[in-house]
């Protein structure tokens, strides 16, 4: 441990010479396409804080308990932009679309 | 430390972070390579996020990516560009200056503080560890019955060198007042929505004040990467990641315990001897999520590998616990019923991986399942069944690789 110490000093004191910065990827796993009207809510509202993997991923025993659970936390906690009309209306989408009814 | 060990982890730190960075600005838009986690909707999509080679993507945004396990093999130490990646919010920072960056320390001390890199470095002595960071959730899909949540295979962990400042000397520096209680951390990763839900975590001030927590500007030798935290992270040996804040930029002492959402009710277990319940059921009390359960693994095998009768075939894997040493890892050839004891390999600290290794010779043809179990100092031992809890934390049952004797 004593010799390394120099050595990392050295790296230390070195000024850093520019900010860091990351291009990140676009989504590649996209909501699944529906003509239930949650489909355009879910576009519209899940879509701006997060990617569709978060549904497309559950497992095939999930519930409409779940994704009730779901769309109230987005909302009360995240504040998702979600009236108390449209929760069902989204709930309905993401319950026929994903989990046990996923095609 | 004895020159030679250090020279043999020199030597694998710097195996583990050669070709690391290949651009910062990867070109996006190809086809995404796909895999399978071995679970009812387990496809995936392989992509590498800046700093990354091609990861097992959970979400893209924020991004969490998980290690396709083929890269544990013969790895002691996780290349900074194979480590997972777990984000909660979506609000992530994508530029960072060092130069400015600033962590402030606060709330009940006597002298407020705010840190730059340089001080960090320069005012402060330098400590490593050699460490395991799994994130809470880690081999969530492989739970029985299935619960909700981040799907993640066996991948959500590794482990690496850290070096940077202790909390105890940082904290000691700002001198916290009488009734401390907890110290609560936040990163510069926030709610694309205003709300009361950053992701902030804390601990207890004897636990922060213990030498063990570390703020981290260094893994593996290098800057740690922009997804793991950059420029620095806090470091709790033993602990699950949920407290590994990334792009660490504020701590406060407090006087009572923190109870914002990502401590309560996020992130809790069930207050019981098993941490567990009966699957199905929600647990009456639970506390927040705290030390790793002890695991090990077999990493160079996978279910459906041929292996030829008569023919001697070495087996190997990583074991590791919460920080009081793996004792020793046993083997079975014949799923369970008989055992032996592996080799250990090189001892990196008690919070580290730790390699074993055994051989034997496949007797009879057919269908044959191995299991690993690791045993450690304070006398725990990996169950032989998988206990439950709903929210698919702290897995860490005996695992078996079924293999084809031809």
């Amino acid at each position: 441990m004593k010799k390394i110490i120099p050595l990392l000093y050295l790296f230390f004191f070195a000024s850093f010479p520019y900010a860091k910065t990351i291009n990140l990827p676009a989504d590649t796993i996209l909501w699944r396409q529906s003509d239930l009207p949650g489909y355009q809510l879910t576009l519209q509202k899940c879509s701006a804080c997060h990617s569709a993997h978060y549904a497309e991923y559950q497992p095939p025993n999930t519930g409409v308990a779940y994704w009730n659970a779901q769309v109230l936390r987005m909302k009360n906690v995240f504040k998702g932009q979600i009236t108390d009309e449209e929760v069902p209306v989204i709930v309905d989408y993401l319950n026929k679309t994903y989990g046990a009814n996923r095609k | 430390m004895d020159s030679k060990i250090f020279e043999n982890r020199r030597k694998l730190i710097s195996t583990a972070v050669a070709g690391g960075v290949t651009s910062i600005f990867s070109p996006f838009g190809f086809a995404a390579e796909k895999t399978n986690l071995p679970i009812g909707h387990g496809e995936r999509e392989l992509i590498a996020f800046p700093e990354k080679k091609p990861m097992i993507v959970l979400t893209s945004r924020p991004p969490q990516l998980e290690t396709p396990f083929e890269y544990f093999d013969q790895k002691l130490i996780t290349p900074n560009d194979e480590f997972f990646v777990r984000y909660h919010l979506a609000g992530i920072p994508t530029s960072i200056d060092p130069n400015t960056y600033k962590l402030k320390v606060g709330g009940n001390v006597g002298k407020s503080l705010e840190l730059s890199i340089t001080d960090l470095k320069k005012n402060f002595t330098p400590q490593r560890v050699v460490a395991v960071n799994q994130c809470s959730g880690n081999s969530r899909g492989l739970f029985e019955p299935r619960v909700n949540g981040g799907q993640l295979g066996n991948g959500a962990m590794g482990n690496a060198e850290w070096v940077g400042v202790s909390l105890r000397d940082i904290l000691n520096f700002a001198n916290p007042g009488n009734g401390a209680r907890q110290v609560s951390f936040n990163g510069l990763d926030q709610p694309v929505l205003p709300s009361d839900s950053d992701f902030v975590k804390s601990l207890d001030i004897d636990h922060a004040m213990n030498g063990s927590v570390m703020i981290a500007y260094q893994m593996n030798g290098k800057a740690i990467p922009f997804l793991n935290g950059y420029p620095i992270k806090l470091i709790v040996p033993g602990y699950y990641g949920t407290y590994w804040v990334k792009h660490l930029s504020e701590i406060n002492v407090i006087n009572d315990v923190y109870n914002g959402y990502w401590m309560n009710p996020a992130y809790r277990i069930p207050d019981n001897d098993c941490n567990c319940v009966e699957p199905g059921t929600a647990p009456s009390k639970t506390i927040p999520i705290n030390r790793f359960t002890i695991r090990s693994f077999i990493t160079n095998l996978k279910n459906d590998t041929l292996l030829n009768v008569g023919k001697k075939v070495q087996v190997r894997g990583i074991a590791f616990d919460s920080g009081y040493g793996i004792k020793s890892v046993l083997f079975s050839e014949d799923n369970g019923q008989n055992w032996i004891e592996t080799k250990l390999g090189e001892n990196l600290g008690r919070y580290s991986f730790r390699d074993w290794r055994v051989e034997f010779t496949p007797r009879k043809k057919g269908p044959i399942a191995l299991k690993v179990r690791a045993i450690n100092y304070a006398g725990e031992i990996q169950p032989m069944s998988a206990s439950w809890m709903p929210a698919g934390y702290m897995r860490n049952v005996v695992e078996t690789i079924k293999v084809i004797v031809i």
